[in-house]
């Protein structure tokens, strides 16, 4: 690949106008009208929630209001996200069939997230690539991604965390966090890491974006050449703009959802495991997990990995069975005095919290795994 | 005094075995690579046969450079060569050791196969020269070896070209019947579609008689591994054309749709030439896919071809015969063009 | 998931974005094939054009949510949808564990019937599959 693709820097600019000039970009992409670009662009405080997520079930909408932060909606999937000055999103929009760009959705994911990876190499962050898709320092979330496609053309992005605002994002988001208590939220701290907590200090906005250059640059094999949005993308944005900047966009899933979250503490020989799930009944899956207690895991890391391993799965006793002895079976993980189906019988009493439903579906989840 | 650089320990890979071996210096065009590790005996005296189009045989011209399908096959000890499948990182999925017609023959493939099988990490295939074999026992030491898989040159599609460019027409030893018994037997043996079959377009068959050939092995329980003819320097064939682009596309995907079962050999229709002109269904998904125009050959233990000779019909250059690789939507659009192309195929004598 | 994704049933036609269509009497119901869903993967939304739109053959008319990625649904015919399946609105499940039954997703009046004619049979769309197979196994070794 020795094509140029452009290099478009926007800056700083309000979530609406940021995320219509996503989809302008995508839709100027797929109809050929510019070459393949990797897009960087900052934020004022704005919460973004997922394509197909409902803002109300999301997000703190009367703390947002009050302390100015933009809601809107990305045309991206995955969950709800906080974003300000101390985050640096880029984004790779192309054609699909672009030669190196694999079809699949796992290899794709991969294959860019390695560029992302090269980039904070380049800064000194030893980051990797985390399935499905996070990319993860230490175990700790220092980017999370997404992407779509519209016609022949897809984006995939993501955020880079400089700096990290972590009160504001458990305040403006509704997060399994039941109590913010200091060591929940402490916790949850754990979870996310930034460029300057991994690094000390952190660089100026300028070497990052040049790092992630260089990165993305030499995992997809292309040379970059700096360029500005063209007038017919101007023009669409002018379009565009005014359906970002209302409720019809930022509020206007119809989404069913019976979603809930709860939280347990459940007693083992090796120490107390406090399992808080956000569910989605509905459409029986355990949207994200966070897991927490007073045991010993070894390495520590290993705990934020099966989190990422729960996320959106089935919440089906023998899947979920399957997924919690499948991960343990694929990582070196020791943790005293606790087995795998211990964790099992912890989530287990978050899905079901009544004894009945409980004892049912232990039953049904030996004997489903066990086929 | 030199040392005789002869099988067991000694043995000829393809250039693009060499290559990927890291023996040889080179690089795949296109991003192709090879997957399967082609050896060679190699005898002093070399190969006793004469076959008319090989670059081998003991009577061709001796002054010419010596050729086997189109490039030079280099000889390395069989220790370095395991050492290399041992320590580098290959793109490997099956090896295959390639009998000449010689008396050591079979002795010698059964040592080969089991050292490479020693090693433990690809599936190995034997190429047969019946001729060199004794009937029953020779396979069976071939499948004891730890071959899994087995495959038979017969090259022509008719007997009368097998006579004429293997048989009696050159002096040399080979026989029509004992290789298709061999076939059977191999069968039997290693299992259905376990064997394959060798057949070599533009050798002065009819594509009738070609796919009459394809259809009997299939029936035996061979699948046919196709090549086109390529007239090699210092052979009796040398000055031959190779044949039309036209007739090997069509026979491709007659070989591809009979040996995966989705037509049989009376489905195909032929003009009075013998040249295919239908397939008795719409043939334009499988232009589409290019898998028929891939080359065929023994699979890896993912069930995949992993023979696949990269670029042994032709120079990279050059339009692609068989295809080492699935092939892009601009290939496809060249192939569409080629199968029902103004070129008109050879019937010699 | 519980079906093959090479399975085909033999009664239906299929397009190379990989929905089927089952079609009566200027009417047709399509849905993902076993193939369309493994590639998809585990679907957590879906939003299907309401009953009442009209819809142009490959037209964005919906979304599909799996892994964080949005693709959209591009019909493999012209028409109106009669009956879109709404159960799947809460549970796309549906569509991963049984993508020729109960994960049907729109019951549609066709503007075109014509347009069948261009649709793969089952040994075409097989063929596609096979090679769309190989081609992401080529990828898979290439990376």
């Amino acid at each position: 690949m020795s094509d140029y693709w452009r290099l478009l820097d926007t800056g700083t600019q309000p979530a609406a106008h940021n995320m219509a000039l996503e989809r302008v970009i995508l839709a100027a992409r797929s109809r050929g009208l510019i070459p393949n670009t990797l897009h960087f662009l900052e934020f004022t405080p704005s919460v973004l929630v997922g394509y197909h997520q409902s803002v109300s079930l999301e997000v703190d909408e009367g703390y947002c209001l009050r302390h100015g932060i933009e809601i809107n909606r990305r045309v991206s999937g995955g969950g709800a996200i906080y974003v300000d000055q101390g985050v640096l999103g880029w984004e790779l929009v192309a054609c699909k069939d672009t030669p190196g760009i694999p079809g699949r959705l796992e290899e794709m994911y991969r294959l860019l997230c390695e560029g992302a990876v090269a980039g904070l190499a380049r800064l000194g962050v030893a980051a990797r690539f985390r399935p499905k898709n996070d990319i993860e320092v230490g175990g700790r979330k220092i980017s999370g991604t997404g992407g779509a496609e519209a016609g022949n053309a897809l984006i995939y992005h993501g955020t880079v965390l400089n700096d990290f605002d972590v009160e504001t994002m458990i305040r403006c988001l509704r997060l399994p966090i039941a109590k913010l208590d200091d060591k929940q939220v402490q916790s949850f701290k754990e979870r996310v890491v930034s460029l300057r907590e991994v690094l000390g200090s952190l660089p100026a906005m300028p070497v990052i974006k040049q790092a992630m250059v260089e990165g993305f640059a030499s995992v997809l094999g292309i040379r970059l050449e700096a360029g500005a949005l063209t007038e017919q993308e101007k023009k669409l944005l002018e379009q565009e703009l005014p359906l970002f900047q209302s409720d019809d966009w930022t509020r206007g899933t119809r989404r069913l959802q019976n979603s809930s979250l709860s939280t347990v503490d459940y007693k083992t020989t090796g120490g107390l495991i406090r399992v808080t799930l956000r569910l989605d009944r509905t459409r029986h899956r355990i949207r994200y997990a966070f897991i927490t207690g007073d045991f010993f895991a070894y390495p520590e890391r290993s705990i934020l990995d099966l989190e990422a391993a729960l996320k959106n799965t089935s919440c089906e006793p023998g899947d979920l069975l399957q997924t919690v002895r499948g991960f343990f079976a694929a990582h070196q993980v020791r943790i005293p005095g606790i087995t795998p189906d211990d964790f099992f019988y912890a989530l287990q009493t978050a899905i079901y919290p009544t004894g009945r439903g409980r004892e049912q579906s232990l039953k049904t989840a030996e004997s489903s795994a066990g086929r | 005094m030199q040392k005789v650089q002869e099988s067991p320990s000694y043995v000829q890979t393809s250039m693009a075995g060499a290559m990927s071996l890291g023996l040889a210096s080179g690089r795949f065009l296109r991003g192709a690579k090879c997957t399967c590790l082609n050896l060679l005996l190699v005898y002093q005296n070399g190969c006793r046969a004469a076959c008319s189009y090989c670059g081998l045989a003991c009577n061709r011209d001796a002054t010419a450079a010596r050729t086997f399908i189109r490039v030079k096959w280099p000889t390395f000890s069989l220790e370095e060569i395991l050492g290399k499948l041992r320590t580098s990182q290959h793109s490997f999925k099956r090896a295959c050791v390639s009998m000449i017609t010689q008396p050591r023959s079979v002795v010698d493939t059964c040592i080969i196969i089991k050292e490479l099988r020693d090693q433990g990490t690809v599936p190995v295939s034997a190429l047969l020269t019946p001729t060199a074999m004794k009937p029953g026992r020779d396979l069976a030491l071939i499948r004891a070896a730890g071959a899994d898989r087995v495959g038979i040159a017969i090259d022509a599609a008719t007997e009368k070209l097998f006579e004429q460019h293997r048989g009696r027409g050159v002096q040399g030893p080979h026989r029509w019947e004992r290789y298709w018994e061999t076939v059977v037997e191999a069968v039997d043996l290693f299992g259905q579609y376990h064997a394959g079959v060798h057949l070599i377009v533009g050798l002065g068959e009819t594509e009738r008689e070609m796919v009459q050939a394809i259809a009997r092995a299939y029936r035996i329980g061979a699948l046919t591994h196709l090549f086109s003819f390529f007239p090699e320097a210092g052979s009796r064939l040398e000055d031959w054309q190779r044949p039309a682009m036209g007739q090997y596309r069509r026979l491709q995907l007659a070989r591809y749709l009979i040996d995966e079962g989705i037509i049989d050999e009376d489905c195909l229709k032929y003009d009075a030439a013998g040249r295919i002109t239908g397939f008795g269904l719409d043939i334009e998904p499988y232009v589409q896919s290019g898998l028929a125009f891939m080359t065929s050959g023994c699979p890896g233990e993912d069930g995949l071809p992993a023979c696949n000779r990269p670029f042994g019909n032709e120079r990279a250059s050059e339009p692609l015969r068989n295809y080492p690789f699935v092939p892009k939507p601009e290939d496809v659009a060249v192939i569409g063009n080629q199968i029902w192309g103004g070129e008109q195929s050879h019937a010699r004598a | 998931m519980q079906v093959d994704k090479r399975f085909v049933p033999e009664d239906l036609r299929y397009d190379r974005n990989d929905y089927w269509v089952k079609a009566t009497a200027g009417e047709a119901v399509i849905g993902l094939t076993a193939y369309g869903q493994d590639v998809t993967g585990d679907i957590l939304y879906l939003e299907l054009p309401p009953a009442g739109s009209s819809f142009r053959r490959g037209e964005d008319s919906g979304s599909i949510e799996s892994g964080k990625w949005v693709g959209r649904l591009l019909p493999p015919v012209t028409g109106m949808v009669l009956e879109r399946n709404s159960a799947l609105e809460t549970d796309p499940s549906g569509v991963n564990q049984d993508p020729y039954g109960a994960g049907w997703l729109l019951r549609v009046r066709l503007a075109d019937p014509s347009e069948l004619d261009g649709l793969l049979n089952p040994a075409a769309y097989r063929e596609w599959i096979a090679g769309q197979i190989r081609r992401e196994r080529e990828e898979e070794a290439a990376l």
